[in-house]
């Protein structure tokens, strides 16, 4: 921006005197460190190209400087003019940039050129320093001409130091390379050496080490050398964890190398080849086919020159760029990416020829300064992060809070040593913990990103998979992810009628039909007028269809591309001999080519293919019926009806003509203007991008799913709107489609903006990526969460500032995957679809692990709370106890929930909003005192029931095997410890009943529905197949006979299969159980406190299944009848 | 996913020994349990063997996502 180098200090509104005395003055007012005296007194003996002379009356003097930190401008108003040369200037802008800004410095000469002669009058008349600075930043926003204003070739060349013949010499390189730095992008920063340290000698683990050691060394534990062993191991272990993460990051880093492009500049006068990163600005590229453009550059010589600006643009679509020193005058909003002259680093040759000098390098070129506005913004945790920061300190909370209490109350009112309660303490703490909670939210999530993987879409960050779930708003571009980003010409115009096209891609195969009727290539092409068009298409044409491995693809520009295919298809493939071309040139809109079609003859043919208007207005004549006549109004009202037609409908036009020898006899030369005239008119194609089979569907279940879509395009808006409407996108009942362009968006503010976000969907054609920033930003501050998809440079800030950005992963450029939370590898807008379904799985899955989880916690906490309320009551859960059912029942079966697939029916819900919580007080509550009462309920009666069948209680009288005093395990009894297993199996056998219910929120475990079919399906077949490669082969055979008669049996009875149709959740199980034959049978039962009981009380434990199983069951039957009945959890 | 599985329950073993580490260094000098101090030490060095072997896989899984 022009203003935010200027300070009203720097305003003169009075200038008078010589030209001389005004730059003094002017220069005065810039702060420069050391003073530019001697600088300006250069430029006044010698102004040269240091002057331009944008009008007669406005004089841009213009300095670089070493030491100045930002670009400063002067600007002074005379109105009675300073003479200079002969010209009267009103107006003197002294511009003074930081010597190593070159980029910067001559987009502000280009920028002031522009845009102040368009204001000078308002300019003059402003009254003070405020007004001027209030008329330039209007001035910069209103103005209908570019902001990019071309100097001459002589002036950049000026302004860079070099020169355009050879380039720089070997030692200003090397200079330049020290002053500007090598030619890289930023990347992210990896964290400092001492957070590393931090991180791996502080994290949970080793504070829970630190804890041992240290507990060593205090007073009545009294076992130093234990202490120092322990922290030893601390040591070695962080130190451990360093390397293996320096390792990790080396080996990324030397991946990144391999990828440095190379580059041929001319230095020296002599052409050689360099490394892109030791470029600096004033070096002369020499570029061609297929290269990549390392930094931006002007053109100063250029051939047949196209590129492609797919990874700064989005749109596939390669662009012609030439030589020009002419003023560039576009209408409306610029974009700078348009610019003619200008080569743009990220971009690709895609054919010709260029040389160009570099202006801009690393972080100083437009992507370095997208690079730098990506980086710059923050990410956000994402709604997952922020719920489980909010539910670890909740649950946190809660455990200290009763932990404490019951320290207290062990110690103050039960009459145990602190050290007693203190233990206790720690029970409670560790009870409440969830401390399966994050690595099941990472198993999840991981489980998430491998399906989604599968299913086309990676996620680069885990926590993303999860905000999916949530997604209100979809923006996705058109180009490629809605449409296949390929041209196919589906319908052409000859003879007065319009035939249809189909098929497939580039593929050279597919019917011709009029109205509906199909119509053979070899009779199409004995329609004269037909095969003239299919033999223009093909002729003039410079695209090359080929196939590869039995994928058919093109060479060169999709549009030519899929005119050869069209031909392909009508059956044509003559070969001609070219003996004149006149390329297409964006201002004539149209290429012609003179060729001899048959060698043997010496007749030659010219032909043309355009836009129609333009072509029709050369055409004389016209091709139809067989014959050649002259053309007259009716014919050309009834071509552009019929263009008209299919335009509207989002259709690009090309139009088709010919001249024959006879009108061309006394041509000498074949130039545009000599041979482009008096032409015979053929016909018309019309081409399309078409849409991906699968998106309506997905558009269809968006809408199910509640989810918004808006399609943001750099495309046209007829083409936008016609894809979109064949997408379904749009009001599903009402069919209202809003479909704003970017000129529009530029004049709205954000509050009409808002309006239109609201509600509804949208088309935006013609958007810069700018906008699209805007568009995302403000339907975020509507409180939407938004996922966009994005492929150039330019997205980048648009996809970080996205609650989920999601880059393309064939299309899609560096940039763009390092700002986006996600990339499709398909670049398909379905697979968008699938990965929001996952990520609802897996939130879903995480409440029920966190409801499994809670519902655990009484079983353990009861026994402490009744022991301490009724003091003649044995303690039924020791700590180690609990510890038991942490390691045993928490973690696999828990992980298990955790991999849940999606339920049936999960994309007919409206998305969950952003701010529901994982864990409310409700939540807790009703896990605690509702299924978790029940739980612990089924434990008592064991318990009890233990004591009956063990005769030491009955109803009649007795009690149960009393704790040792004060709490002296090593004192503990037999009958004590079996009392205590007792207690504790059925911890084991309702969690087994837990899980198994928590699988599904409506859906009988019992029931044909509960396996989505598709997933059925894939389980049998993985049933099937199933066969370790490591076994010996005479046993693969039977294993797979053993496998395929299990598919078969599970495929007859799938309810069966639905208990065993979770790994996980059955390996935790067969976990579980043994880990209590571990603990009651092995030595590890005289460290957990355990002893074995008779195989009846093992068995009465079961009930606690089946009573949890009939009550989830019942409460799912009423779910499905349309009662929730949340109250019961 | 099996990369995942054993981190996660490796990271979840090597937890639970350090806690039962410092578990029993209390319910040592409390006097209710006879464990030997190489016993104690050799289950804070396996725990420290878990942990390490956790965080290599998961740097795997890492690696393979990005």
């Amino acid at each position: 921006m022009i203003s935010e180098c200027l300070g009203p200090d720097q305003i003169h509104l009075a200038l008078s005197g010589s030209f001389e005395k005004a730059i003094r003055k002017l220069s005065i007012s810039i702060q420069a460190n050391p003073p530019m005296t001697e600088a300006v007194e250069a430029l006044l003996t010698s102004p040269g190209e240091s002057l331009l002379l944008p009008t007669d009356h406005i004089g841009l003097p213009h300095l670089r400087l070493s030491g100045l930190t930002r670009p400063q401008l002067a600007i002074g108003f005379s109105r009675q003019g300073i003479p200079y040369q002969g010209h009267r200037l009103h107006i003197i802008l002294f511009l003074v940039s930081p010597e190593e800004d070159a980029a910067d410095h001559i987009k502000l000469l280009q920028r002031l050129s522009a845009v102040v002669p368009q204001i000078e009058k308002r300019l003059l008349q402003a009254g003070s320093a405020r007004d001027v600075i209030a008329i330039l930043k209007q001035g910069e926003k209103q103005s209908l001409h570019p902001s990019y204003r071309n100097l001459s070739q002589a002036q950049v060349a000026f302004e860079l130091g070099t020169d355009l013949d050879s380039g720089l010499s070997d030692i200003q390189a090397t200079e330049r390379l020290t002053l500007h730095g090598p030619n890289l992008l930023n990347k992210p920063l990896r964290p400092h050496w001492y957070i590393k340290v931090i991180r791996n000698f502080f994290s949970f683990f080793a504070i829970l080490l630190w804890t041992a050691g240290l507990l060593c060394y205090a007073p009545g534990v009294d076992m130093p050398q234990l202490g120092t062993a322990i922290l030893v191991v601390v040591v070695i272990n962080g130190i451990f964890a360093i390397l293996q993460e320096q390792r990790s990051d080396r080996a990324v880093e030397s991946l990144q190398k391999l990828f440095t492009h190379q580059c041929r500049v001319v230095r020296g006068g002599r052409t050689r080849q360099i490394d892109a990163v030791e470029l600096a600005p004033g070096d002369l590229l020499v570029l061609e086919e297929g290269d990549f453009v390392p930094a931006d550059a002007r053109i100063v010589e250029a051939a047949e020159l196209e590129v492609d600006n797919a990874s700064l643009t989005g749109e596939s679509e390669s662009a012609k760029r030439y030589k020009s020193d002419k003023p560039v005058l576009l209408e409306g909003n610029f974009l700078w990416i348009e610019l003619p002259n200008v080569l743009f680093a990220g971009s690709v040759v895609v054919r010709g020829t260029a040389r160009a000098v570099v202006f801009g390098t690393g972080m100083n070129t437009e992507i370095g300064k997208i690079a730098n506005l990506t980086q710059a913004i923050a990410t956000e945790p994402s709604p997952l992060q922020k719920q489980l920061h909010g539910t670890v300190f909740a649950i946190a909370t809660l455990a200290a809070t009763l932990s404490l209490a019951f320290l207290l109350l062990g110690w103050l009112g039960a009459g145990l040593n602190f050290l007693q309660a203190f233990v206790f303490c720690i029970g409670i703490f560790v009870a409440n913990v969830p401390e399966g909670l994050l690595p099941t939210v990472t198993l999840s999530l991981a489980m998430g990103v491998t399906r989604m993987a599968k299913r086309q879409a990676i996620v680069k960050n885990l926590s993303s998979v999860e905000t999916l779930g949530c997604t209100t708003v979809i923006c996705s571009d058109k180009t490629g992810t809605l449409t296949q980003n390929l041209v196919m010409v589906n319908r052409f115009w000859a003879d007065g009628r319009i035939y249809d096209v189909t098929g497939d891609g580039y593929a050279p195969y597919g019917q011709f039909r009029i109205q509906g009727q199909p119509v053979e290539p070899a009779r199409l092409t004995e329609n004269p007028s037909c095969a003239r068009l299919m033999a223009c298409a093909h002729i003039c044409n410079n695209a090359v269809l080929e196939n590869k491995k039995g994928r058919w693809g093109i060479v060169g520009d999709p549009t030519e591309g899929a005119l050869i295919v069209l031909a392909r298809k009508a059956g044509f493939r003559g070969t001609c001999q070219r003996l004149h071309i006149n390329p297409f040139e964006s201002v004539r809109k149209r290429m012609s080519v003179l060729v001899k079609p048959d060698l043997a003859e010496s007749e030659t043919i010219l032909y043309l293919k355009g836009a129609l208007v333009e072509t029709l207005a050369l055409c004389n004549r016209i091709q139809r019926d067989g014959h050649i006549r002259p053309i007259n109004d009716g014919d050309r009202q009834e071509i552009l009806k019929a263009s008209d037609d299919l335009a509207r409908r989002g259709l690009r036009i090309l139009a088709f003509a010919w001249r024959d020898q006879d009108s061309m006899q006394n041509l000498v030369d074949y130039s545009v203007e000599n041979a482009e005239k008096q032409l015979v008119f053929i016909g018309f194609t019309a081409s399309l991008d078409p849409l991906r089979p699968t998106v309506p569907e997905s558009v269809r279940a968006c809408h199910r799913a509640g989810i918004r879509l808006m399609m943001i395009t750099g495309d046209y808006p007829l083409t936008a709107e016609s894809i979109g409407r064949e997408a379904g996108i749009g009001n599903p009942e009402s069919g209202a489609l809003t479909v704003v362009n970017g000129a529009r968006l530029t004049e709205m503010d954000d509050d009409a903006l808002k309006v239109i976000l609201r509600d509804g969907e949208t088309i935006f054609a013609r958007v810069a990526p700018e906008q699209k920033l805007r568009i995302v930003t403000v339907l975020r501050e509507l409180g939407e969460v938004v996922a966009v998809t994005g492929d150039g440079v330019n997205d980048g800030p648009a996809l970080r500032r996205a609650d989920i950005g999601i880059a393309m992963g064939l299309r899609g450029t560096d940039v763009a995957k390092e700002a986006a939370h996600m990339i499709l590898s398909d670049d398909n807008f379905s697979s968008i679809v699938a990965a929001i379904e996952e990520g609802r799985a897996i939130f879903e899955n995480i409440k029920r692990f966190v409801a499994y989880i809670l519902n655990s916690n009484p079983q353990e906490m009861y026994p402490y709370i009744l022991w301490i309320l009724f003091p003649q009551m044995p303690l039924s859960m020791t700590i180690m106890g609990v510890l038991a059912v942490d390691i045993g029942t928490d973690l696999i079966p828990a992980m298990g929930l955790g991999i849940e697939r999606p339920e049936k029916g999960i994309m007919d819900r409206p998305p969950r909003p952003r701010r529901e919580k994982l864990l409310s007080m409700t939540f807790i509550l009703q896990s605690y005192f509702v299924q978790g009462g029940i739980l612990a309920l089924a434990c008592y009666l064991n318990y009890f029931f233990a004591g009956w069948y063990m005769g030491w209680w009955s109803p009649a009288g007795g009690s149960m095997p009393a704790s040792p005093p004060g709490l002296d395990m090593s004192q503990a009894t037999q009958a004590y410890l079996m009392s205590l297993t007792a207690y504790f199996f059925p911890t084991v056998t309702t969690q087994i009943a837990n899980v198994m219910c928590k699988r599904s929120w409506q859906t009988s475990l019992f029931s044909i529905q509960f396996l989505n079919p598709q997933h059925r399906l894939a389980i049998l077949e993985r049933i099937r197949t199933w066969c370790p490669d490591t076994l010996p082969v005479f046993v693969q055979p039977m294993l797979q006979r053993i496998a395929a008669l299990l598919s078969r049996f599970f495929h007859r009875h799938p309810v069966l299969l639905n208990l065993v149709s979770n790994p996980l959740i059955d390996a935790g199980i067969i976990f579980e159980l043994a880990i209590c034959v571990l603990l009651f049978y092995t030595g590890l039962s005289q460290l957990y406190w355990f002893a074995p009981v008779p195989w009846p009380i093992y068995l009465s434990a079961f009930h606690g299944t089946v009573l949890l199983i009939a009550f989830e069951e019942t409460k799912k039957y009423f779910r499905r009848k349309g009662h929730p009945l949340t109250f019961l959890g | 996913m099996r990369a995942v599985i054993s981190a996660t329950l490796l990271e979840k073993l090597a937890r639970h020994m350090a806690f039962l580490a410092c578990m029993a260094i209390l319910f040592r000098s409390a006097g209710w349990l006879q464990t030997g101090q190489i016993a104690i030490w050799l289950l804070t060095v396996c725990a420290s063997g878990f942990h390490l072997g956790a965080r290599m896989l998961k740097r795997h899984q890492q690696a393979y996502l990005s």
